[in-house]
């Protein structure tokens, strides 16, 4: 599990048992330059030339940003997205997202609007293409995604875990009162109720078992708990949903996924919100042999005060840090990677870091 | 000023045009008169009612007077209101009304308009109010300073800001400045958006220093006008692409 994270966005790329490679999700600061891709970077390093499956877990950039790329430059046999992001409801996505985009008028939404919309438009390609079709695949609490064809007795199996069909419902009651009964937009969506469709998954190998939580936010877990079942959720690895935040987890989560041993906790940065939260992090310390992170810089714990600069008038710095609790962030944390190895025996057997990356100190 | 007489007041300017006023204002020996300080109050007290009332759209940017905010509604503009600091004579704490006129306003004609004052020489806000009828009532305390005692700012810096997600009540904010540097912060969600600044919105962010005092000004910038017809060609390109993209039942 190889887990890809800077100052925000994240990517896993996984190596499979089976010797293939798989992505849950993607974040590339430029769409324009590959060598800002570090999952595409990886991927072309390590030789992959396919990938067994591709999984937008929710339709935020910090997950999305760069996916196009490896649907161009990879063969995708599988492409997984949550439910509630198919058919009339993908449709409603994609023009909320553009027509936001277009009245805002700011590059990076506009950037990002695009992205989502080739995304999908790939998709739809590699779903034509005449050998080796790509196949779709929504998923909800409980769907096994694979092996693509039910098989009891894998010995690898990828399962979704969220999301579940209360917060599909919800999503897309959410969604539908951004538009009038002519299709046309009278309402617009927070921005972080894209998390509430967030996929989780969970990947068993013989006896290890890996959580990705993607952004999944407390009434989804507890949905989780619920009808999955706190005694199928223990883990040897856990990537730390909604990046560390406090409504990441809900009551009992960590416990259950500690249940038979504490598992390795991996967290990545979205700096601009100040996640991860120290809090969360008190937290899953709690029930974790360690909390690691394929970024450091981008957890610093230390309030960085705005530079006070020849250009930059104290006077005015002073204000900003005032009123907004200012803070520089001209310094981008290179996008770090936290690899972890296992059996499947539950062992953890090797363990690689880039530079950037390690133990959070708590 | 009676009520009634602002009314009348209002009704004698209407059919100017912006360039009327605006040369009016700046030329008081030309035909007619500027609107006087209590003119000009008259105004700023309907401003203010009327978004009490939540008459007025919150939509485009916004001046800031002292303690009180005044908000923009240009697409369907009655009686505008333009704001500039420390050149009309009269000054609220460094800014004046000019006039108001009751052409319709689309956004790039109050761009227009603006460009029209910022070519003179000056910098303001356009404050337009649709839907004036009604009585006028004084609501307030405005102070008032001739222009000689005014204050003036000094723009220290100025950022593009960004509104990158509001969680919790507390909004995430992007400042870019002119040379790139990149500084993030957080403010009350709702604050901002009483300033017409919403998620995943750009705005100006300024720090003004006057009297040995600097604060900062944050400014909404408009939302783009989507047409209907570019709407619907949107459906068509989405319906094109997902035609096939059916839910397959999975939850």
């Amino acid at each position: 599990m190889h887990v890809f994270g800077a100052s925000q966005g994240e990517s896993i790329v996984l190596k499979l048992p089976t010797g293939g490679w798989g992505v849950v999700d993607c974040y590339a600061s430029s769409l324009q330059d590959p060598a800002q891709n570090a999952t595409h970077r990886f991927l072309v390093e390590q030789g992959a030339e396919e990938l067994e499956f591709l999984c937008l877990t929710h339709p935020h950039e910090d997950h999305y940003r760069g996916m196009s790329r490896l649907l161009e430059d990879f063969r995708v046999r599988l492409f997984w997205r949550p439910a509630a992001m198919s058919g009339q409801r993908l449709k409603w996505l994609l023009k909320a997202a553009r027509i936001d985009a277009l009245r805002s008028g700011a590059d990076r939404v506009v950037e990002d609007a695009d992205e989502l919309e080739r995304l999908f438009r790939l998709v739809k390609e590699s779903r034509s293409r005449r050998n080796d079709p790509l196949i779709p695949r929504n998923a909800g609490l409980g769907t096994q995604l694979f092996p693509v064809r039910l098989d009891p007795a894998a010995h690898f199996r990828i399962w979704a875990l969220a999301p579940s069909g209360n917060q599909a419902d919800r999503y897309e009651e959410r969604l539908g009162k951004c538009f009038d009964a002519d299709g046309r937009i009278v309402d617009r969506l927070p921005y972080s109720e894209h998390n509430i469709v967030s996929m989780a998954i969970l990947l068993e190998f013989g006896e290890t078992r890996l959580i990705l939580g993607g952004d999944v936010v407390t009434p989804g877990w507890v949905d989780v708990l619920n009808e999955f079942g706190a005694g199928r959720l223990s883990a040897h690895a856990v990537k730390v949903s909604h990046h560390g935040s406090t409504n990441g987890y809900c009551d009992g989560l960590w416990s259950a996924f500690g249940e038979n041993g504490k598992p390795v906790a991996v967290v990545t940065s979205f700096r601009r919100s100040r996640l991860p939260q120290r809090a969360a992090l008190e937290h899953i310390r709690e029930f974790a042999s360690r909390v690691a992170t394929p970024c450091l810089p981008a957890v610093s714990r230390e309030e960085l005060p705005v530079p006070l600069s020849i250009n930059a008038p104290v006077r005015s710095r002073k204000a900003l840090r005032d009123t907004f609790s200012a803070w520089s962030d001209s310094q981008p944390c290179p996008t770090g990677r936290y690899s972890l190895t296992f059996d499947d025996k539950g062992r953890c057997v090797d363990q690689q870091m880039t530079d950037s990356a390690g133990q959070i100190p708590l | 000023m009676s009520p009634t007489s602002a009314i009348v007041r209002r009704q004698r300017w209407r059919d100017r045009s912006w360039d009327d006023i605006l040369y009016q204002f700046h030329s008081p020996s030309a035909a007619g008169s500027p609107p006087s300080i209590d003119d000009a109050k008259d105004i700023y007290m309907d401003a203010r009612r009327l978004q009490g009332k939540e008459r007025v759209h919150l939509n485009w940017g916004r001046t800031l007077q002292a303690e009180k905010t005044l908000f923009e509604a240009p697409s369907k503009g009655r009686v505008c209101v333009l704001r500039l600091p420390s050149h009309c004579g009269h000054c609220w704490s460094g800014s004046g009304i000019v006039g108001w006129s009751g052409i319709e306003h689309s956004p790039d004609a109050i761009e227009d308009a603006m460009h029209d004052v910022s070519g003179k020489g000056l910098t303001g806000s356009v404050v337009c109010l649709y839907d004036l009828r009604g009585s006028i009532r004084r609501t307030g305390q405005l102070r008032t300073q001739p222009l000689s005692s005014a204050s003036t700012e000094t723009v220290l810096e100025t950022f593009e800001g960004f509104v990158d997600q509001v969680d919790a009540g507390i909004a995430f904010v992007t400042l870019t400045s002119p040379d790139g540097e990149t500084i993030r912060g957080e403010y009350a969600a709702e604050e901002l958006a009483s300033l017409g600044i919403f998620e995943r919105r750009r705005f100006v962010c300024k720090t003004l220093e006057a009297g040995g005092s600097v604060r900062v000004h944050l400014e909404a910038v408009p939302d783009r006008e989507v047409t209907p017809e570019k709407e619907a060609a949107f459906d068509r390109e989405i319906d094109e692409l997902l035609a096939d993209d059916q839910l397959d039942g999975e939850y």
